[in-house]
């Protein structure tokens, strides 16, 4: 028995160092679940791994009913898993609204894509303004937000956020964690991958915490919430200064 | 002086093709194509072939070399550049790949065509005169056109079609445009048809007024890479820019200093990329 989503003991491989070793994590349809830890505790390694972009040496990866980890990243983006990568990655010449497109990249159907632009912003306005703009010229944090939308115009099963939240200046912070809400409220499950442990922990339901390329702990959020044990372990300073 | 600056013109447009097709690669695969003349000199002879030797519409010989170069595009990325890119990411490993495909269709058009320069019959006869003293025959003010008509067609492909927005995408962040779902692996396949064709189309249009021989690859890959270097790598309005103005260059230095105009247009180059290395318009 599968779940809606999980990785079996997949680990990942650069050269001959092992950035995953033996990592397990799972969720429910319509959940929101965080892995955090560290800088270098193997979060985004892992992330490549679901997505294709990094292939796995060993384990599976489930998707709704589906084995992926053979697929190209191409294939997986068609069956409703999209990422939205870590250090934003806009497309800098494009304007917003070619970078919203490039979201849609595999749909087809003008009127449902034109919908969910819509739907993009009204939940960050400010991209209206910005909307024939070159991404590249955005700020820090209207960049983010312009990735989270390109993330949900591929109309995603899961969407997949890599530390949204970093670099990004604290008034946006709260209006990121409000957006990653909202998408889940629309029904799209979500895997929220962080350092700033605590809006995570906040944001999602249940929780994996990663250290050195394996899952230490795994529990619920509202649980680490509160132990100051794992916050100290695995989490550090970094996110007692940032929360 | 209209007669120079025409001349330039008529050079500058077709170059423009040139130089779109070796920033096209060189922005999408990060690869110095340094086999992009030979290309150029394939569609010449393609054309001499369909449409000086068999005698067929000229027309038809554009679409014949059009759809040969692309073909050839593709066996490029296939057969060659894509498994190299696959071991390696060192540049030195494309460059030498490159440079080897170069020589190795020098020698296939040495064995195939031979060495003697071919030429086709006028396209079209008679001569357009403009104002006092400036001619353009109908011929050249043919392939003007048709260079221009090209140029404008592939700006437009890339800007508003999904195929165009996937290419830009994937020029500009190449794992990001994976996690779009673009396909890169055909997306690679798509851009070195259409720059192999953009290629092989100026050698198909130049045919018919100045001939092809099958040593003229390296030198038109030379002057792409000048104009490469004077718009700025990886920008389309750089290869533009770059082709017309050394277009008019050649002209303005044909008239004013027949016979040295290239020592001056390489002099004038080193200075120009010692104060702007990244060209008019080139990224960082």
């Amino acid at each position: 028995m599968t779940r809606y989503f999980e990785t079996r003991n997949i680990t990942v491989k650069y050269d001959r160092v092992l950035a995953v070793k033996s990592v397990s994590i799972g969720m429910d349809e319509g959940e929101t679940i965080s892995l955090i830890g560290s800088n270098g505790a193997g979060k985004t390694s892992t992330l490549r791994a679901i997505t294709g972009l990094t292939p796995i040496s060993s384990g599976e990866i489930w998707f709704n009913g589906d084995r992926i980890d053979r697929l190209a990243t191409d294939a997986i983006v068609e069956r409703g898993v999209t990422m939205v990568p870590e250090g934003r990655r806009v497309f800098p010449l494009m304007t917003v609204r070619d970078n919203l497109l490039m979201g849609a990249f595999l749909r087809r159907d003008k009127s449902k894509i034109a919908a969910s632009i819509d739907r993009v912003v009204t939940l960050f306005p400010r991209l209206k303004e910005r909307f024939h703009q070159a991404a590249g010229t955005m700020s820090g944090g209207e960049q983010q937000m312009m990735v989270i939308g390109r993330g949900m115009m591929a109309d995603p099963k899961l969407l997949i956020m890599d530390e949204p939240s970093l670099g990004v200046a604290p008034k946006f912070v709260q209006e990121i964690a409000r957006a990653i809400v909202d998408i889940n409220r629309q029904g799209v499950s979500v895997i929220l991958v962080e350092q700033n442990s605590r809006m995570a922990l906040r944001v999602s339901r249940h929780a994996y915490v990663m250290s050195t390329g394996k899952v230490v702990v795994n529990d619920k959020s509202s649980r680490l919430l509160l132990d100051d044990r794992v916050q100290k372990a695995y989490l550090g300073e970094i996110s007692e200064a940032r929360a | 002086m209209g007669q120079v600056l025409m001349n330039g013109i008529y050079s500058g447009v077709q170059y423009s093709l040139i130089a779109l097709g070796l920033t096209l690669i060189f922005s999408l695969m990060n690869v110095m194509n340094f086999a992009h003349g030979q290309l150029y000199v394939l569609g010449g002879f393609v054309t001499y072939y369909v449409y000086g030797i068999v005698g067929l519409p000229f027309a038809v010989a554009l679409f014949a070399a059009a759809a040969t170069l692309a073909a050839v595009g593709v066996l490029f990325d296939v057969l060659l550049f894509r498994r190299v890119l696959a071991r390696s990411a060192r540049d030195e490993s494309t460059m030498l790949l490159a440079s080897g495909s170069a020589l190795l269709l020098d020698s296939l058009f040495i064995i195939f065509f031979g060495e003697k320069h071919r030429g086709v019959p006028p396209v079209a006869g008679g001569v357009l005169r403009i104002g006092q003293g400036i001619f353009l025959p109908y011929g050249r003010a043919l392939i003007i056109a048709l260079s221009v008509i090209l140029i404008a067609a592939f700006i437009l492909f890339m800007t508003y079609t999904r195929w165009g927005r996937g290419l830009r995408a994937m020029a500009q962040d190449r794992d990001a445009a994976r996690l779009m779902g673009v396909n890169v692996a055909r997306y690679s396949m798509l851009g070195w048809a259409i720059a192999a064709l953009l290629a092989g189309l100026a050698g198909a249009m130049l045919v018919s007024v100045s001939g092809v021989n099958s040593g003229l690859g390296t030198w038109i890959s030379i002057k792409a890479f000048i104009m490469v270097m004077i718009g700025g790598a990886g920008a389309i309005p750089g290869a533009i820019i770059g082709g017309l103005v050394l277009g008019m260059l050649e002209s303005l230095g044909a008239h004013f200093m027949s016979g040295s105009q290239y020592l001056a247009i390489f002099v004038a180059l080193i200075v120009f990329l010692a104060i702007r290395p990244r060209g008019l318009l080139g990224r960082q």
